[in-house]
């Protein structure tokens, strides 16, 4: 009786958390794959900076990486394939809503480790980085970074408040920032790259002569923006703001840096690997969680600072691991624990060394999305612990970002739209249809073979289901599992394996019944030993999951998902049902002393054939 | 007719007790054979790869016509003789995407005007490229290394929870099984896709389970086996596999019926797919894989048993007992936990054994070891 209620429970808590899950609004179903359901696709296509093709090694290069990285946020069994010569193809299963999920994960990212030469400098900008992400390149905004100009008021209230994000005083504090304009230090991108001389002048012809030389006097003079003269520098440089990426990308790094009203927002959308160039100096934005961008929202401030960044010298590819881990000095603390491949571990002690006490960001593509200070023991060797105040899903993230970001090309997302499914609804009812001929069978079999034992059969089997459907439902929702076709296919094959850990117990009982026991005496002496070779058996399938999930990627780990559930809920079945109803049987009904109806020969019952006897003693 | 149904009855009832393990040899020669047939044919025929490993070509189309289905279009360019092996609809049903098998310049100009005909649109508009592979190699390399670190567990297990031997020969007989389903895939043709690959490692977690079954019956019957005379090391494995028997080929039927459906809808109903490529390799490993347990992982640890000293003195004493009394009774092993019931009169008789053996087995292991040696490599062929 114990065992009914604790599988009663069990049964309950799956069913419960799978419709909380879906709070309760309709019937939990599994997510369903791409080949059954469809999904999302994006289209990542190679930016060359010459306009030319990709090599193809590169591009295989960066599909797998790209799908390393899809693939480690879960079990949803993407596709990514390199299609013509320069685009990658992502496809996930899932709806409209994971777009935005889908660009987070897929959209790949060029990483660079750069010194902190100057900043961070407040941005004093309103602007919003959502208006210019999806900015075409050709058309001038228009209206973004109005904020500033047009309710300045606001802005002065909020530079001076010392409780913001970025308070101003750090600005004018830091001296850093004060130093920054020694013409000689920056190097100009220009320099390098004759055609963005041609861009800058356009640019150039654009903004009001007046306000261009107000500017380039201000970036010579290197003053520092007192908080009171801020609404007029805002007023005179409006200009600016209104600048789209690809013209602030065109401008020289101490106007991008000084200039207050360019903002993040027109930085961070700068053309994907505009910034990538590692023997440049760069500029670029830090990044802010939606609690620091509502928080700073209602203080009324930028949630962002910009940096002037050095020449990098580490770049993703000398990245050899990166994992999550305890901060070692605050254990309350998530840290990024940070390892070097052979050269890389070289460049990265140089780096630290030069860096010793300053900061060093690391940027991916146009973001930096750390910038820790650089502590004595940093430069001592190959591994290296980024802290902050972490928490665990930030470590995460930034984690993976260091470990998959080192691809070999520059990306930007072609397209992102629905697709329907590979295979289609057809294929998925034709494999229930399957599952349901396949299940069918089994019963008549088991009901021919085992008689009245068979019932339990089916009932065990239909108790196994009822625990299986709720947890894949629930793995869906909450680690994103899906259901593909091979899934489903897996779950009717393991019909027939949870299937066999009732033959196993009834074949001992028929042996044990078969040598002149009871009923009731046979049930418990068969159950151990059968026990015993059920969980020897399971075990061995525990152990295949176990180590495919863990090891595995894609596809195989969503097969060892599959399998390791349904042994789990075989063990369960067969431990607080099977058993249970078998050894209550036993002791009730006479169903199991009659051969006719359990299919258990007991010895003398029916003529055998002589060269098979048995010794068997008459009970 | 009659003797098929006399052979079930006996199985039915538990009552079969075939010399199964007498055969080994030819046990052997038969999965040797399987074995060189499933290499040779991997080596000159070689897999069949699908587009998920090979790549293939990607034929994207407007659709200006929406009464035409996908799948419609599917059909009209399968009719063509090309293989497909996704079509979707891509931004809502704006445009239409087909990802076939690698055609050449000839049938993809057929396949454009296909589509353009069916999509009422022209065959300018029609885009095809090149797809590279979407199972990654990493993919395979990791599932490799998973692959590889399971079975070291594995045999850590079972040679932790049995003996050495069987953890060697349930590896033998598992890569043995996984050998023969390759082979017939390269040898029929029959496309490699990822259900394929999963279909695989389903097999190898499904023929371990059955050979474990197998084995721990045979653990069981030979527990006590030095302290009696009545049957070898090679009786109560062969008891075990008759004991084992049925519950195989009802756990195969079980298992196999379920599979037969897949196969049935998957390849009867639907053409080809997913659904046929996964119960095809089940269909097969599974056969293969009941067979393995009992027809070469149990004989293979017969005889690496039967190379063991105090086997082989067993073994000796065994025969000694049986050809001094033959008898056609079948042997009934006593296992622990029957020694506290006194039901069977066996369990007294092998009492009996144990007092003697104790007695008179003293001297011999001293004085044998070196006429055991030499004695070796000659006993093993002559056995044949």
């Amino acid at each position: 009786m114990p065992y009914f209620i604790v599988l009663g429970v069990v049964t309950c808590l799956l069913w419960l958390s799978a419709f909380a899950g879906v709070d309760f609004k309709h019937f939990p179903t599994p997510k369903l794959g791409l080949d059954l359901q469809g999904g999302m696709s994006m289209t990542l296509s190679a930016e060359m900076p010459d306009g030319g093709t990709p090599d193809a090694a590169s591009m295989e290069q960066a599909r797998q990486i790209i799908e390393d990285r899809v693939n480690g946020t879960g079990v949803a069994e993407p596709e990514i394939y390199v299609e013509g010569t320069s685009n990658i193809v992502v496809n996930v299963a899932g709806q409209e809503s994971d777009a935005d999920e889908l660009r987070e994960v897929g959209a790949p990212a060029e990483l660079r480790f750069r010194q902190v030469l100057s900043g961070p400098v407040p941005d004093y900008t309103m602007q919003d980085p959502e208006d210019f992400a999806n900015l075409p390149e050709e058309e001038p905004s228009t209206e973004p970074s109005d904020d500033p100009d047009a309710d300045p008021s606001e802005e002065i209230d909020a530079s001076p408040s010392p409780d913001g994000e970025e308070p101003s005083g750090d600005a004018s504090e830091s001296p850093d920032a004060g130093e920054t304009p020694a013409e000689d230090e920056i190097e100009d991108p220009a320099d390098a790259d004759p055609s963005l001389e041609d861009a800058r002048e356009a640019v150039r012809a654009e903004i009001d002569p007046q306000t261009w030389s107000m500017a380039e006097a201000f970036i010579a003079s290197g003053q520092p923006i007192a908080p009171e003269e801020l609404p007029s520098y805002m007023e005179v440089f409006a200009e600016f703001g209104e600048l789209t990426p690809d013209q602030v990308a065109a401008l020289s790094l101490e106007m991008q840096l000084m200039i207050p009203t360019i903002g993040c927002g027109q930085l961070n959308a700068r053309a994907p690997g505009s910034i990538s160039a590692m023997e440049q100096q760069v500029v670029a934005c830090d990044r802010a969680t939606p609690e620091q961008i509502a928080a700073a929202a209602e203080a009324g401030q930028s949630p962002f600072a910009k940096y002037l960044l050095a020449e990098s010298t580490v770049e993703g590819q000398d990245v050899a691991s990166a994992a999550i881990q305890q901060d070692s000095t605050n254990p309350r603390n998530w840290a990024v624990g940070l390892s070097f491949t052979g050269a890389g571990q070289d460049r990265w002690i140089a780096l630290a060394q030069q860096a010793q006490g300053s900061q060093v960001a690391v940027v991916l593509d146009n973001v930096v999305v750390t910038a820790p200070t650089i502590q004595p023991g940093a430069a001592s060797g190959g591994s290296v612990e980024i802290t902050g105040q972490f928490t665990a899903d930030e470590a995460r993230l930034l984690a993976e970002q260091l470990k998959y970001g080192s691809l070999p090309l520059a990306f930007k997302v072609e397209t992102i739209d629905k697709v329907s499914a590979t295979l289609g609804l057809g294929q998925m009812q034709a494999g229930l249809l399957a599952g349901a001929i396949g299940v069918a069978l089994v019963v008549l079999y088991c009901l021919a073979y085992y008689r009245f034992l068979g019932i339990i059969v089916i009932l065990s089997l239909v108790v196994s289901g009822a625990l299986v459907y709720p947890a894949v439902a629930m793995l869906g929702q909450q680690i994103g599992f899906t259901l593909t076709l091979a899934g489903i296919a897996g779950l009717i094959v393991a019909i027939g394996i949870t299937a066999d850990s009732f033959v196993v117990f009834f074949e001992r009982l028929k042996d044990e019944m078969k040598e002149g026991r009871s009923p009731r005496s046979a049930v418990p002496r068969a159950w151990v030993r059968a026990r015993r070779t059920i969980m020897s058996a399971n075990t061995v399938s525990i152990l295949a999951s176990i180590i495919l999930y863990f090891l595995a990627i894609g596809a195989v780990k969503g097969f060892a998902f599959t399998l390791g559930l349904s042994t789990i809920m075989d063990i369960v079945v067969v431990f607080l049902f099977t058993h249970p109803v078998v050894s209550w049987m036993s002791r009730r009904g006479r169903i199991l002393s009659s051969a006719r109806l359990s299919g258990l020969y007991a010895g003398t019952a029916i003529g055998s054939r002589p060269s098979s006897a048995v010794t068997v003693k008459e009970s | 007719m009659k003797r098929l149904l006399d052979g079930w009855r006996t199985l039915y009832h538990g009552d079969n007790n075939y010399k199964m393990m007498d055969y080994r040899p030819r046990w052997y020669i038969f999965s040797a054979s399987l074995a060189i047939i499933s290499i040779c044919g991997i080596a000159i025929v070689g897999f069949n790869l699908g587009i998920e490993f090979s790549g293939g070509s990607q034929f994207d189309a407007p659709v200006n016509n929406a009464s035409v289905s996908v799948a419609e279009v599917r059909s009209a360019v399968e009719e063509a003789g090309v293989e497909v092996a996704s079509a979707q609809e891509f931004a809502d049903g704006a445009r239409y995407l087909l990802r076939t098998e690698i055609v050449d310049d000839a049938k993809s100009a057929e396949i454009r005007e296909i589509l353009a005909t069916e999509l009422n649109t022209t065959i300018d508009e029609v885009g095809v490229s090149e797809v590279s592979s979407s199972w990654g190699t990493s993919v395979s390399r990791q599932a490799v290394i998973a692959l590889i670190v399971f079975l070291v567990a594995v045999s850590v297990y079972l040679w932790w929870r049995y003996e050495r031997k069987m953890a060697i020969t349930s590896i033998a007989g598992l890569l043995h099984n996984l050998v023969f389903t390759a082979g017939i895939y390269a040898i029929v043709g029959f496309e490699v896709t990822p259900g394929t690959i999963i279909g695989m490692l389903t097999i190898l977690g499904y023929s371990l389970y059955d050979t474990v079954v197998v084995f721990d019956k045979v653990d069981e019957n030979t527990r006590n086996l030095l302290s009696q005379t009545k049957y070898s090391f090679k009786d109560g494995a062969n008891l075990a596999v008759n004991q084992t028997l049925m519950r195989s080929v009802n756990t195969s039927i079980i298992g196999l019926l379920p599979v037969a459906g897949l196969l049935f809808v998957g390849a009867g109903v639907m053409g080809v797919g997913t659904l046929k490529d996964l119960a095809l390799v089940l269909f097969v490993g599974m056969l293969t894989g009941g067979f393995s347990s009992l027809f070469l992982s149990t004989p293979l640890l017969i005889d690496m048993r039967n190379r063991e000293p105090a086997i082989r003195a067993h073994n000796r004493k065994v025969e000694a007992k049986q050809a001094a009394n033959p008898s056609n009774e079948p042997i009934v092993i006593a296992s622990d936990d029957d020694l506290e019931d006194d039901e069977f009169e066996v369990n007294a008789e092998a009492d009996d054994d144990r007092v003697l053996s104790g007695t008179s087995s003293g001297p011999r292991p001293g004085a044998r070891p070196g006429a055991r040696k030499q004695q070796r490599p000659g006993k093993k062929r002559k056995r044949r």
